[in-house]
């Protein structure tokens, strides 16, 4: 056995970062980001004798981070029925309106994030985030490589409408709707 | 091969078998149309990429950093509730045996065992349970309240003394044997004072896995005579 508790914990840190960033595509910018990342690392270190040394760490934690995710959105909905998608991300702050305009599509996009399903977060998360191929992609979440897909697809349309749609000045949005 | 969306996607993706790669790779090099399509997907990509980019620069907070130094199996502030939510959410076997192992080494006495079942009390707190009324202090072990359980079960909260700390939990039993149903570890010395003083005092996360198992009215100090006498006649 050559992986140690001081190996495993050294191997999460560096990872932090990247969990980080998961977490907050899932959960949006803010505390439920950092509570979902802890929440996955508290639930790593309970089973990381399952853990097999030399597979990707990344991947697994992913995969924990995710259940741990449908979890918590498990027992808000018990607690009470109000929707989290549109929470989160921080697009309009006091000057939001010039904020919005100099990081334009930063803003909208994660506009766009925030108002995604969380199905279609995971995958996008996964793939368009980490890197991981539509197969890779199915087995850490437990589903087809062609849901994979289809819910991709629908994320990259409810992107291009989010970014389209600020982009084209309101007096030619008409013309732009025709000859498309 | 007909170019669809969901193919010039994965090939966006870098998510097709190598042949399927190839082919489309050929004919989107030679079709801007094909070429703006793909790109349209690279960009969607960048767009998200950029978005959540800045998160990586962020200094990690401090209390993640201590999880990952945390031992999930010594007592600690998070420790309580996790365990009590485990078992009572019904317990894997795993968790059980994690259990027991964690005890074990920390009581001369023995008072869990791992069975294929599950965790169930062995020692003093099996005598306890099969022979002390509630309000008992013996052998430190502490009985608190007996109420029936479905399928013809009684069920028990108890408190033993672990070298600094009290082991709490609930234990049921139709036979002989206890099953550790609830554990809710890690009081300290100090915090359990209440509790051995004041009847009313049971930590709530107890009774409340009580009051979830609970088929009727705990045991009054009669009924509760009678049950153990019971006991012992079988």
């Amino acid at each position: 056995m050559t992986n140690t508790h001081a190996d495993f914990s050294n191997a999460l840190v560096a990872l932090l970062p990247r969990l980080r960033r998961f977490a907050s595509v899932l959960a949006g910018r803010g505390a439920d980001a950092d509570d979902l990342v802890q929440d996955a690392i508290e639930r790593a270190m309970r089973k990381r004798h399952q853990y097999n040394a030399g597979t990707r760490m990344d991947s697994w934690m992913y995969r924990i981070m995710q259940n741990a995710w449908i979890d918590t959105l498990r027992s808000r909905k018990v607690r009470d029925a109000q929707s989290i998608d549109v929470e989160g991300f921080d697009i309009a702050g006091g000057d939001g309106r010039t904020a919005m305009e100099a990081h334009f599509d930063l803003a909208r996009t994660r506009a766009a994030l925030a108002a995604m399903s969380q199905d279609q977060r995971s995958v996008v998360a996964l793939v368009l985030v980490e890197g991981y191929s539509y197969r890779e992609a199915a087995d850490i979440l437990g589903v087809p490589e062609g849901t994979v897909t289809s819910r991709l697809f629908r994320a990259r349309t409810t992107l291009e409408a989010a970014v389209k749609q600020e982009t084209v000045p309101p007096a030619k949005a008409g013309a732009q709707g025709e000859a498309s | 091969m007909k170019m669809t969306d969901e193919i010039l996607m994965a090939f966006a993706d870098n998510s097709l078998p190598e042949a399927e790669r190839q082919l489309v790779a050929s004919a989107v090099a030679s079709d801007p149309a094909l070429m703006a399509r793909v790109e349209g997907f690279q960009r969607t990509r960048q767009l998200v990429q950029d978005a959540t980019a800045s998160v990586l620069n962020e200094p990690v907070p401090q209390r993640l950093l201590d999880a990952t130094r945390q031992d999930p199996f010594s007592a600690n502030p998070a420790g309580p509730a996790r365990w009590g939510r485990i078992f009572s959410t019904g317990a894997a076997m795993a968790a059980c045996v994690a259990v027991g192992f964690m005890l074990a080494p920390r009581t001369s006495h023995e008072n869990f065992v791992a069975a294929p079942s599950g965790l169930v009390a062995s020692g003093d707190l099996a005598f306890a349970l099969s022979n002390q009324p509630s309000g008992e202090t013996l052998s430190g072990v502490r009985l608190a309240m007996t109420a029936p359980s479905d399928g013809g079960e009684f069920c028990r909260i108890f408190s033993v003394q672990m070298d600094n700390a009290d082991v709490n939990g609930v234990a049921c039993s139709a036979g002989p044997t206890w099953r550790i149903v609830n554990l809710d570890e890690g009081v300290d010395q100090d915090a359990s004072t209440a509790y051995r003083t004041a009847s009313g005092a049971i930590a709530p996360s107890l009774l409340a896995a009580m009051e979830q198992r609970r088929s009727g009215d705990p045991l009054g100090v009669d009924e509760e005579a009678a049950f153990l006498k019971a006991r012992k006649a079988k």
